[in-house]
């Protein structure tokens, strides 16, 4: 298994408040990475540093090999890494069908001149990508929905959404950053089997959730962080055990009478 | 498919309205004021893509049709050049103006950016008050050139009624063409959410330079013609109150309605000239019509008024504000 995303040594302070330390994290081709921690233990800082949000205060970030640590955040969607957000950032007042489209923004080849000119190939890319979108929807379960007005979904929708909007890049890494936050049990095994289809296509998918039944279900391997240092790594069974994280989450002290 | 139809018949029905409009006009007087509509409409149009669109504010418009306007004059007037070379080249220093202005938008956003647009205004307008030399100052430009195609000068209010009504349907039809293209979506997505856009690949800047270059074109556009067609430019063309009329032009049309700014556009320079008998109440007035355009709830009357005569309702569905 070859790493596709290496973070090598990440630090990340704000003024004095450092948010992460030395993390080292290798995301295999392929492999679901959930990423867990109890509030503010640095994960979405994670996230935003992978994407370009943040520039780390120190620390390498390879995709594929290459650095990629100073690009712009849309440099970066477009060399292959996509994401959705804690707070669902929709654009709201967008049709449904041109979120995704959104999405599919930097694999669009049309000159200016061929959009006032209306001319064959600009047309035909846009009916093949309208296409794409449409498939997508189906795939995160929102066909029939193309037309809303997004804001008009459902919290949850609007959450898968997010997801197809990503998906539409064509990414090598998908990042979902508490995609279950808001949903119900039952939306949450739909989003646990998408999860597990998206993986079948060969999508390396870095999930960040707190939600644990999900993680246990999906998750290759697991990652944790506290107060910024990665404290544990390994399959869900044995972080689960990891003394380390019980202490992480539950305090000091409370270790030796969990079981299990 | 629905969409399509029913807005090529709204251009349809605009463009009939416009054509037959002249034949009712009373005397040459009106036609010179709907001239006038037609112009300030294709420098609106610029801004509802910038504003409506893509959200970014420019409440210093007139300084690119300005720069434009008297850029064409001077060439024509100083090198005898004709008025279609000197049109096009004073559109270029307005497009140039707008992709420097653009460069601000990349930090500031809100009412700092407004404030920083209405400065670029300022600055434009008191070049043209004070580089003398050049722009006559305060007395402003006289005898500047005619257009002249095929040997014909264009002169009566007319013919240039209806230059300017095919040029502003040429130009909303591209700015419809443009909208709907995958360069009109990342503009709407930079007017939702510039975070989240610039996560989805687009280039936010690069974008907003487009945005702004498209803007000056079109307010480029209206003011080299408008140089050639008044005959004469004074600096009072370029005061901050122009730039508000411009941008209520926009808004009153529905924000992100290229057909609408070509309305709103006439209406707007037509309205205060039939009020004129109201004398210093038309303020009043006028200003309690924009209000109630603006604040009246659209969207649901014309649901009502669907649902009433059985028209589809799908179509509003369809159209939503990409």
């Amino acid at each position: 298994m070859t790493a596709v995303l290496e973070i090598d040594k990440v630090s990340k302070s704000f003024g004095g408040i450092v948010a992460l330390k030395e993390v080292d994290i290798e995301v295999r081709q392929g492999e679901i990475l959930a990423i867990i921690g109890p509030n503010g233990s640095g994960k979405t800082t994670l996230l935003n540093l992978i994407t370009g949000v943040y520039v780390p205060s120190s620390g390498v970030i390879k995709l594929g090999g290459q650095r990629m640590d100073n690009y712009t955040p849309s440099k970066i969607c477009i060399s292959g890494i996509a994401r959705t957000f804690q707070n669902v950032r929709i654009f709201k007042g967008l049709s449904v069908l041109d979120n995704v489209l959104v999405g599919q923004h930097h694999r669009f080849t049309s000159s200016l001149a061929g959009i006032l000119f209306k001319s064959r190939s600009t047309r035909a890319e846009e009916t093949t990508f309208r296409d794409e979108a449409l498939k997508l929807l189906e795939t995160v379960g929102l066909q029939g929905k193309e037309k809303m007005v997004a804001q008009n979904l459902p919290y949850a929708q609007q959450r898968l959404l997010e997801i197809a909007r990503a998906l539409a890049a064509r990414p090598q890494i998908l990042l979902l950053d508490e995609p279950a936050a808001g949903m119900n049990s039952e939306e949450i095994s739909h989003l646990s089997q998408l999860i597990k289809k998206l993986r079948q296509t060969g999508l390396t998918i870095i999930l960040i959730e707190h939600i644990m039944d999900l993680v246990r279900g999906v998750a290759d391997r697991v990652v944790v962080l506290s107060y910024g240092v990665k404290i544990a790594t390994g399959t869900f069974e044995e972080i689960e055990s990891n003394p380390l994280v019980i202490e992480a989450y539950l305090g000091k002290g409370t270790a030796k009478n969990v079981k299990n | 498919m629905v969409m399509r139809k029913l807005k090529l018949n709204w251009m349809i029905v605009t463009l009939l309205i416009f054509i037959i409009l002249p034949v009712f006009m009373p005397n040459n007087y009106y036609v010179y004021v709907f001239d006038r509509g037609i112009v300030n409409a294709i420098a609106a149009m610029g801004l509802v893509i910038l504003f409506g669109i893509a959200g970014q504010i420019s409440l210093g418009h007139v300084a690119f049709f300005a720069i434009s306007a008297y850029t064409s004059a001077i060439l024509a007037i100083r090198f005898g050049w004709s008025p279609l070379l000197t049109i096009p080249i004073g559109t270029l220093l307005s497009c140039i103006w707008g992709a420097l202005l653009s460069i601000p938008s990349f930090k500031l956003s809100g009412p700092f950016l407004s404030i920083s647009t209405v400065a670029f205004g300022e600055v434009v307008r008191l070049l043209v008050i004070n580089w003398e030399p050049l722009t006559n100052g305060p007395y402003g430009l006289y005898k500047i050139p005619p257009v002249v195609i095929a040997g014909v000068a264009i002169v009566k209010d007319v013919h240039w009624y209806y230059i300017f009504l095919g040029l502003v349907f040429i130009l909303a039809i591209a700015g419809l063409r443009l909208k709907h293209s995958y360069l009109g979506r990342a503009l709407a997505a930079i007017r939702e959410d510039e975070v989240a856009a610039e996560i989805m690949g687009v280039d936010v800047r690069r974008m907003k330079t487009l945005a702004f270059v498209i803007a000056a074109f079109y307010a480029g556009v209206s003011g080299g013609l408008y140089a050639h067609f008044a005959g004469y430019l004074s600096p009072e063309i370029i005061t901050g109150e122009q730039s508000f009329n411009l941008f209520s032009m926009a808004v009153v049309g529905g924000q992100e309605s290229i057909l609408g700014s070509i309305w709103a556009g006439v209406a707007l320079t037509v309205a205060p000239e039939m009020m004129r008998f109201l004398q210093e109440y038309y303020i009043m007035i006028f200003s309690l019509i924009v209000l109630l355009v603006v604040l009246l709830p659209w969207e649901s009357l014309m649901d009502k008024f669907r649902a009433r005569f059985g028209t589809r309702k799908e179509v509003k569905n369809l159209d939503c504000r990409s």
